[in-house]
């Protein structure tokens, strides 16, 4: 770059020489520059996208389980359906709250899960997680946190709740075809 | 004049590029995903392990996958994602049988290949769009995808566990 052409207007006296003449190396070295930016800002869309698919996939495996199923467990060791609901509610609420810092939206429940509660926390919590990460920076995104050999990023949150919640509801299906009903159609 | 002009765009360009490289090479995002892939692969190796040999075709009701489809599906699909990341044909792979011995040596080869995908991924593969049998996606997409799926038939296959009275070992991110 002729920096002297950016302080001084009179050596503007060839701007296109001087353009054309620089256009190559800098086109690849903006090119070069601008593909790990591309790498940042491709992650937040798709997380956006696919939070608010799994909001509705997760509501519908909510709503497929009868009010009066919200307590049946499979086996002693397991949450009952309904703490099932509740737990991804409360950890999505928990990693995204970690990944954006912003205060977490639920007080936590202990004891039985009606289907109502349950409902009205995940939304709260989905809805809570899609705002966060709607809002997030790239360098929201790419900031570490948590304490030393422990440490992820704001994105590496957002996917770690995003998965947690597949895991759990994952298992919320099996409970389902235990009691007969056909899950809803795995979405992403 | 020209000269110093090309070698001073030569230095710059170099400086730049070389910091980039730097940049790309520790993609953050890429380096996550690295992690994680080897993470859910020997978790789903340590879930498939615990079954008992005898207990592979089990299933809960009779509409489900049998435990050993749950695992040979699981390696099935995320060969088929991450082959289409690589850009080379879907392998129409699948486990020399339904038993224990040969589903998990199934999973384990699909956990290489997709690590060796992922090892040598650049950023324009993973912000390209591929058609898939799913539409159209990035491959960051098919990457986490590949996470979500797979998080989801692990996990029904975890309750299988429960029903034969085995704990599953503890989830792992």
């Amino acid at each position: 770059m002729n920096f002297q052409l950016l302080r001084n207007p009179r050596a503007t006296t060839r701007p296109l020489g001087m353009f054309f003449r620089l256009t190559p190396p800098w086109a690849a070295c903006a090119l070069l520059a601008g593909l790990p930016v591309a790498l940042s800002a491709q992650t937040k869309p798709e997380l956006i996208k696919h939070w608010q698919t799994a909001k509705h996939f997760t509501l519908a495996v909510a709503e497929a389980m009868p009010a009066d199923q919200y307590g049946y467990k499979p086996a002693d060791p397991e949450m009952t359906f309904g703490q099932l609901m509740n737990h991804i509610a409360q950890a999505d609420a928990n990693y995204c709250a970690r990944a954006s810092g912003a205060q977490n939206p639920l007080t936590p429940l202990t004891g039985d899960v009606a289907k109502d509660a349950a409902t009205a926390r995940l939304t709260q919590a989905l809805d809570f997680c899609i705002a966060q990460l709607t809002a997030a920076s790239a360098a929201d995104l790419a900031k570490m946190i948590g304490p030393d050999g422990k440490q992820m990023s704001g994105a590496e949150l957002f996917l770690g709740g995003f998965t947690h919640m597949a895991h759990h509801r994952g298992q919320a299906e099996v409970y389902l075809r235990v009691k007969g009903i056909k899950p809803p159609d795995y979405e992403f | 004049m020209k000269t110093a002009f090309r070698m001073k765009n030569f230095v710059i360009c170099t400086t730049l590029a070389l910091g980039t490289a730097a940049v790309l090479l520790g993609s953050p995002m890429l380096e996550h995903y690295q992690k994680h892939l080897k993470t859910a692969g020997d978790f789903t190796v340590a879930v498939a392990e615990q079954m008992p040999e005898s207990d592979y075709g089990f299933k809960l009701t009779p509409a489900q996958m049998s435990f050993s489809q749950q695992i040979a599906h699981i390696a099935n699909a995320n060969m088929y994602f991450f082959s289409v990341l690589a850009g080379e044909k879907p392998a129409d792979a699948k486990p020399a049988s339904q038993n224990k011995a040969d589903v998990i040596a199934f999973l384990k080869q699909s956990n290489e290949y997709c690590q060796k995908v992922l090892a040598h991924v650049t950023a324009d593969q993973l912000a390209k769009s591929y058609k898939t049998e799913d539409g159209e996606m990035t491959g960051t997409e098919l990457i986490m995808l590949s996470f979500d799926h797979t998080t989801h038939h692990r996990a029904q296959a975890e309750m299988y566990l429960r029903a034969k009275g085995i704990k599953p070992t503890d989830y792992k991110f």
